[in-house]
């Protein structure tokens, strides 16, 4: 999973990075407005943290553009603000949710965690499709009721390609999902991982729609 | 209210009976002397052998249209042309009286009963006593009663129009309390000193008003900003406490811990310092200091911060420079004056200051080339918390507190401080003690 952190305090924004990534979810901190809109809009991300205070635009005014340009992305308000006014005008906003500040870690995994698996679909943590099902809290895969050992990556694979099943997803899509913008990639990583995946869960599973990219078949 | 008017009644009813009753016996024994003088003259003339007797009938004339008779063995022994015995029959009458009757012609009757020299009595009829003056005195008296009433009436009006905005404000004094702010009693249309007071109660109500704001924003700021700290804190430890960590995570943790809690540290100093002292206490602690002394000691402990920042710091301070103060706000004055040049000013820099002692004043002036301020901001920058430059905030440590401390450690010492700046020059702040 990919996060957007919009978050102007960097301890703040440095403890939910951190948070994230033991919990093997990716993020990407934007300090303001103008840069967590930009690239709310511009990058593919499954979830946004929103902080309420923010220089430049502020967080209930960037979430109203951001719908306004009908970018429907889970959003988590955090803010210092606790008062019901508040919260419900964030909500009013387009919030999917809130979390006034300070929160606890484990409340605001769990909140990510509900938010992503609806944005997903589904009301609990085992998605199905087909012989496929995956636990989101436990990143476990069984096939056909046997449990599949996923590396990190084609984990991530596996449910970047669950979420657009019945799609195609470009290989550009995967990069960015998958992998740091900043770290140089090996040409054929990508396909390397889809090999392994396939292998794994059965190579007619992921079809290949050429020129258009992977399409998860099941 | 009542009472109060019950018993001005009462009093004025009771001085206008007396005053009525006075001035008519006053008026009654001036009467009657009079009468009786006539009495004596008419008996005299009456019993004279120089006036012409008819028929019994005296022809006598006395002046003021004044009949006589006299009575011997209770009949009419002479009398005088005009007199009418139906009115005033003397057998009725033993001794003196006196009667006051409000008949067109006859005004008053006086019967004397004579020993000496003979026995009888002389009757007078007379129109012309001054009863005007005593009907005036009645009516005047008789008027007080009335008068009493519509000035009582008039009182009551006068004390209803300066009561009742004063129960109104009352009423509205009673509804005020530091929750309920919202009322103001409307001014009464006319230029007294009800309409003052009312003003100045508005004008006290809004200045309450503005204080309680001041301190509610200033609560819910504080909380704001201790939220993010605490945000940090707790996040650290539960992260921590997810799994084991090795040796140097726990470092790193414990270090962060140490930076959020030397923050709150700072803020609740900078709070206390902000309200440790009024204009009421300041003065008790005040003695002679160097202020040239505290400045180059504020200025050691920043110099490292201007160091890393390759900011030049150009001082010219006149020394030395005594001046009764208090040193804990002076010290923060110029500690927070130049931290601020510093953290707002761009590297390679240089921010310039003097301190010097000019007519008497005490001058103290920092100019920084940092961004300036636009003037829109400028009125907000001595507010508690208040951050200017939001973009850079976060990025520049701090909590928006340093102007006021320096702003209220120059009011406490009666001092002021101004702030100049433009945009893309820099900002100069002076202060003046």
């Amino acid at each position: 999973m990919k996060i957007l952190i919009v978050e102007d305090d960097p301890a703040i924004a440095s403890l939910l990075e951190r948070t994230l990534a033991e919990e093997g979810w990716r993020s990407v901190t934007a300090p303001d407005g103008e840069e967590g809109l930009y690239r709310a809009e511009m990058e593919c991300f499954d979830l946004m943290i929103l902080d309420w205070m923010l220089p430049g635009i502020s967080g209930p005014e960037l979430l109203e553009r951001l719908r306004r340009k009908g970018v429907d992305l889970p959003v988590l308000m955090l803010t210092a603000r606790g008062e019901v006014d508040d919260r419900i005008e964030g909500l009013r906003k387009g919030a999917d949710d809130y979390l006034p500040k300070p929160f606890s870690l484990d409340e605001l995994i769990e909140r990510i965690r509900a938010l992503y698996r609806r944005s997903l679909g589904s009301a609990g943590n085992r998605l199905e499709a087909g012989p496929l099902s995956l636990d989101l809290a436990s990143r476990r895969v069984w096939l056909e009721g046997e449990e599949i050992e996923l590396k990190r990556k084609e984990y991530d694979l596996l449910l970047f390609l669950f979420k657009h099943r019945g799609a195609p997803v470009s290989r550009e899509m995967i990069e960015t999902q998958l992998w740091e913008s900043e770290t140089f990639l090996q040409s054929n990583v990508i396909q390397v991982t889809v090999y392994n995946l396939r292998k794994k869960i059965g190579k007619e599973r992921i079809r290949t729609s050429r020129g258009m990219g992977y399409i998860l078949d099941v | 209210m009542l009472r109060f008017s019950l018993l001005l009644l009462l009093l004025m009813g009771s001085f206008s009976w007396l005053f009525y009753s006075l001035s008519r016996q006053n008026l009654r024994h001036k009467v009657l002397a009079e009468l009786r003088e006539t009495a004596l003259e008419a008996e005299g003339r009456l019993l004279g052998k120089e006036t012409a007797v008819r028929d019994g009938v005296i022809v006598l004339h006395f002046p003021l249209h004044t009949e006589a008779a006299l009575i011997r063995d209770g009949r009419i022994a002479a009398r005088t042309p005009g007199y009418r015995p139906e009115i005033c029959r003397p057998l009725e009458h033993s001794g003196k009286e006196f009667l006051l009757q409000g008949g067109e012609r006859l005004d008053a009757c006086y019967w004397e009963r004579f020993s000496r020299p003979f026995s009888g009595a002389v009757v007078l009829q007379k129109r012309d006593i001054p009863n005007e003056s005593l009907e005036t005195m009645e009516i005047f008296a008789a008027s007080l009663i009335p008068l009493t009433l519509i000035l009582l009436g008039m009182a009551w009006r006068l004390i209803g129009r300066i009561l009742t905005p004063i129960r109104t404000l009352t009423d509205s004094i009673r509804q005020v309390s530091v929750d309920n702010f919202s009322r103001t009693v409307p001014a009464p249309d006319r230029d007294d000193e009800i309409q003052a007071l009312t003003d100045a109660y508005n004008a006290m109500i809004l200045r309450l008003r503005e204080g309680v704001e001041t301190l509610e924003r200033f609560n819910s700021d504080l909380a704001h900003e201790l939220r993010t700290p605490l945000t940090v804190i707790r996040g650290e430890i539960e992260l921590a406490l997810r799994r084991d960590r090795s040796p140097e995570e726990c470092r790193d943790v414990l270090e962060r811990l140490a930076r959020e809690t030397r923050s709150i540290e700072r803020m609740s100093e900078g709070l206390l310092l902000l309200s440790r002292y009024s204009p009421e206490n300041v003065s008790e602690s005040f003695e002679t200091l160097r202020l040239d002394r505290l400045l180059e000691e504020a200025l050691k402990k920043l110099r490292p911060l201007a160091e890393s920042h390759a900011i030049e710091l150009h001082t010219a301070i006149e020394s030395p420079l005594e001046y009764r103060g208090n040193p804990t706000l002076m010290t923060a004055l110029f500690g927070n004056l130049v931290e601020n040049a510093i953290k707002y000013s761009p590297e390679e820099t240089v921010i310039d200051m003097t301190l010097e002692r000019d007519e008497g004043k005490i001058r103290f002036r920092v100019r920084d080339r940092g961004p300036g301020i636009p003037k829109a901001k400028l009125r907000h920058l001595t507010q508690r918390f208040y951050r200017a430059d939001e973009a850079r905030s976060r990025r520049i440590p701090g909590f928006g507190l340093g102007l006021s401390i320096a702003e209220r450690a120059v009011t406490l010492h009666d001092g002021k401080m101004e702030i100049h700046s433009t945009e893309g020059e820099g900002t100069t702040v002076e202060v003046l003690l």
